[in-house]
């Protein structure tokens, strides 16, 4: 016998990360709130009548573009089922996929905004528990201010992300005796001039106290202690996890982003894997699958570049949609396996996950859009 | 190629050595992020990478500074339950644009750092090393430092710790280039605890080549601050001076929770193997642990005797109802 060289691996000791499939664009139809759910039929109708010559565009540009022989287009539509609880699927469903085809298009998935909130309740007896809005803030890296070096800690936790330095002026220094001079906020890379933004991510509808930071510890690295300056709003304790926790227009539709482009991963496991829909559709949107595959004949849901066809109403959640994803920190092993395949199929993507995001803002008819809630 | 680290080791503020389930918990600071295991040669539990931006000056040896853009990427780490390391790297890499570019470009790059202005790499690597305790670049050092603060803050941790050790640092560059010859290595020990590497390697090192290198670093580091954290335990145990039993008394924490983990180059890749050779020759790391460890058994051995002669004498000067 010879020597040979022996390999050992403990399985634990690697990260393995699944794939998923991918299709060459997502092209979002509609991002329905409860106002526009309930309009019935005729509403969708109109809707899908106004928004087709765009999705062909989209089409069209796309194939001359990368010169693609076999593109993949999926389409999809967003529930919000969160803010509030529409009309059943058994009622919206039907009529949201028939209005579509009458309008000569089909959507292939449908997905629950509450899928993007809250964790996903196992159906198939395969509970992953995890919810995403909690794994993209996970991976939320701070963007520094200038001056910044590693041993500054993170920002507190106050559901609050920025492009800048926020203006130092706080309802604390009215009741000092020295005046605070007012200074402009700056954002981190202005051209020229600051556009500075600063975006709700979470709150906590159910405490009172106006203008508290509800201070969440998580496991985030370094919220520590010592940069509590505001003491007397310290409530910590309060939170441990997100009970009670409301995520944001925008972080949902950061998530939903992420999940179309195939980002996220909980321990390198695939996430929100599309399953068919129902033959009897439930009367509980906590029944329908996350992501319900409408049409069997899909391409996959998640595609290396996504397109939304909206109502310029959602410009300013769009807005700080990017504003999020600039600052998620994707797993490197994700982009190169995305890197790797669109390549084989020579395509190539921006190096920055947040440039393969699109948008058309056109009228899309009467929207109503997310209520003031 | 630039690549600047830092790692810091210490104990974990824990009264028993922690189990491996436990440790996995302790270094679950990133949800939904794996936390990696390896129970062989020894249980060695990694963090998920904590990323940290940056946007400060690095300072180069010439005293002129460049700005600097971009993520530090950090771990955590737990082998044997007990020796916990912060550590903390990035690559650094001359920008393309003269100026800071959108966030979104340097999260497409964890832990590269982009210079803005002209860099000296050498510079930039020799100023890393030869900073002292109390400052580092782009505040690698407080990295570190906080990295282990979150993890002795965990409500996990059970207190008090079973010995008294100290923290020890160990800064390391890899560099592409520089006057010599690829493979060579420089390991000092500074004065006030810091140790320092710096690896040359070839041009065209392959693409792990950073993560090797903190790996072999942070092998390094821990044996570095096991013998020292056994030696400072040898020393407060008063041998020769203090009555016999007591001594063993003061070194019974170095063989409850430290002697089994020293395994340098445990199970690692050719390259590592070398170095580590190469650093035995010079150091004698082993050779001066081996003899310390010999040292303990010695004075248990003794105290053993000791003990028994000591019974034996008392025996026979007060024999009991059944004696002889």
């Amino acid at each position: 016998m010879t020597t040979a060289d022996v390999e050992v691996h403990e399985a634990t000791a690697s990260r393995r990360t699944e794939s998923v499939p991918l299709a060459h664009l997502s092209v979002e139809l509609g991002h329905f709130y409860y106002g526009d759910l309930g309009n019935g039929f005729d509403f969708f109708q109109q809707h899908f009548g106004r928004i087709g010559r765009w999705l062909a565009a989209t089409r069209e540009a796309w194939t001359d573009t990368t010169q693609a022989r076999a593109p993949r287009f999926s389409t999809c539509v967003l529930i919000d089922d969160y803010f509030e609880r529409p009309g059943t699927p058994s009622e919206v469903l039907p009529q949201l996929i028939d209005a579509a085809r009458a309008a000569d298009l089909e959507i292939d998935y449908v997905v629950r905004e509450s899928a993007c909130a809250t964790a996903d309740e196992g159906l198939d007896g395969a509970p992953n528990g995890v919810s995403l809005a909690e794994l993209t803030q996970a991976r939320l890296v701070e963007e520094p201010p200038r001056g910044s070096t590693g041993a500054r800690p993170p920002a507190r936790e106050t559901g609050w992300l920025c492009n800048g330095l926020r203006s130092p002026v706080s309802g604390r220094h009215e009741a000092m005796k020295e005046a605070v001079r007012w200074l402009p906020p700056k954002e981190n890379v202005a051209t020229n001039h600051s556009i500075f933004t600063d975006v709700e991510l979470w709150d906590h509808p159910d405490d009172k106290r106006k203008g508290v930071d509800a201070s969440a510890d998580d496991a985030s690295v370094g919220s520590s202690a010592q940069d509590g300056e505001d003491g007397e709003d310290d409530h910590a304790g309060q939170d441990g996890g997100s009970g009670g926790r409301r995520w944001s227009c925008a972080m949902l539709a950061a998530v939903w982003q992420l999940m179309r482009l195939g980002m996220l991963r909980d321990e390198g496991a695939a996430v929100a894997v599309p399953r068919p829909m129902p033959s009897d559709l439930p009367d509980d949107w906590g029944r329908l699958p996350a992501v319900t595959r409408v049409n069997e004949h899909a391409a996959p849901f998640s595609a290396y570049r996504t397109m939304s066809i909206c109502a310029p109403l959602f410009l300013p959640v769009e807005h700080a949609v990017r504003l999020i994803l600039e600052r998620v920190a994707i797993d490197p092993d994700v982009l190169t396996q995305i890197h790797t395949r669109s390549r084989a199929e020579g395509i190539v993507l921006p190096e920055a996950m947040v440039d393969r995001i699109e948008y058309l803002f056109v009228d899309t008819g009467p929207v109503r859009g997310v209520g003031p809630g | 190629m630039l690549v600047l680290g830092e790692v810091q080791t210490a104990a974990l503020a824990h009264s028993t050595d922690m189990v491996v389930e436990q440790a996995e918990r302790l270094l679950a600071l990133t949800p939904g992020e794996r936390v990696l295991v390896s129970e062989h040669p020894i249980a060695h539990v990694v963090s998920p990478d904590i990323i940290a931006g940056i946007d400060c000056r690095l300072p180069m040896s010439s005293g002129r500074e460049v700005r600097a853009v971009g993520t530090l990427s950090g771990r955590v780490s737990l082998t044997g339950g007990r020796v916990l390391q912060g550590s903390a790297m990035a690559r650094i890499e001359p920008g393309a644009n003269g100026y800071r570019r959108a966030w979104s470009h340097y999260l497409s790059r964890l832990g590269v750092v982009e210079s803005i202005g002209r860099a000296d790499p050498i510079g930039i690597a020799e100023k890393h090393l030869s900073a002292d305790r109390s400052s580092s670049s782009m505040g690698m050092g407080g990295f570190c430092a906080r990295l282990l603060a979150t993890v002795q803050r965990s409500p996990l941790l059970v207190r008090p710790a079973p010995f008294r050790a100290g923290r020890s640092t160990l800064r390391w560059v890899a560099t592409s280039f520089g006057d010599r010859p690829p493979g060579t290595i420089r390991f000092t020990m500074e004065r006030g605890g810091v140790r320092t590497f710096w690896l040359t390697t070839r041009p065209d090192p392959a693409p792990t080549l950073a993560t090797d290198v903190a790996a072999l670093c942070a092998d390094i580091a821990r044996h570095d601050w096991l013998l020292t954290t056994l030696i400072s335990i040898v020393e407060r145990g008063k041998i020769g001076s203090a009555d016999p039993v007591d001594v063993v008394a003061r070194l019974r924490p170095a063989v409850d929770h430290l002697l089994h983990l020293w395994m340098p180059r445990g199970g690692r890749a050719e390259t590592e193997l070398r170095v580590w050779e190469a650093l035995e020759r010079r150091t004698g790391l082993s050779r001066q642990w081996e003899a310390q460890v010999g040292r303990i058994r010695d004075q248990i051995a003794m105290g053993a005797v000791l003990l028994h002669l000591k019974e034996a004498r008392d025996a026979e000067l007060f024999p009991g109802p059944h004696g002889r």
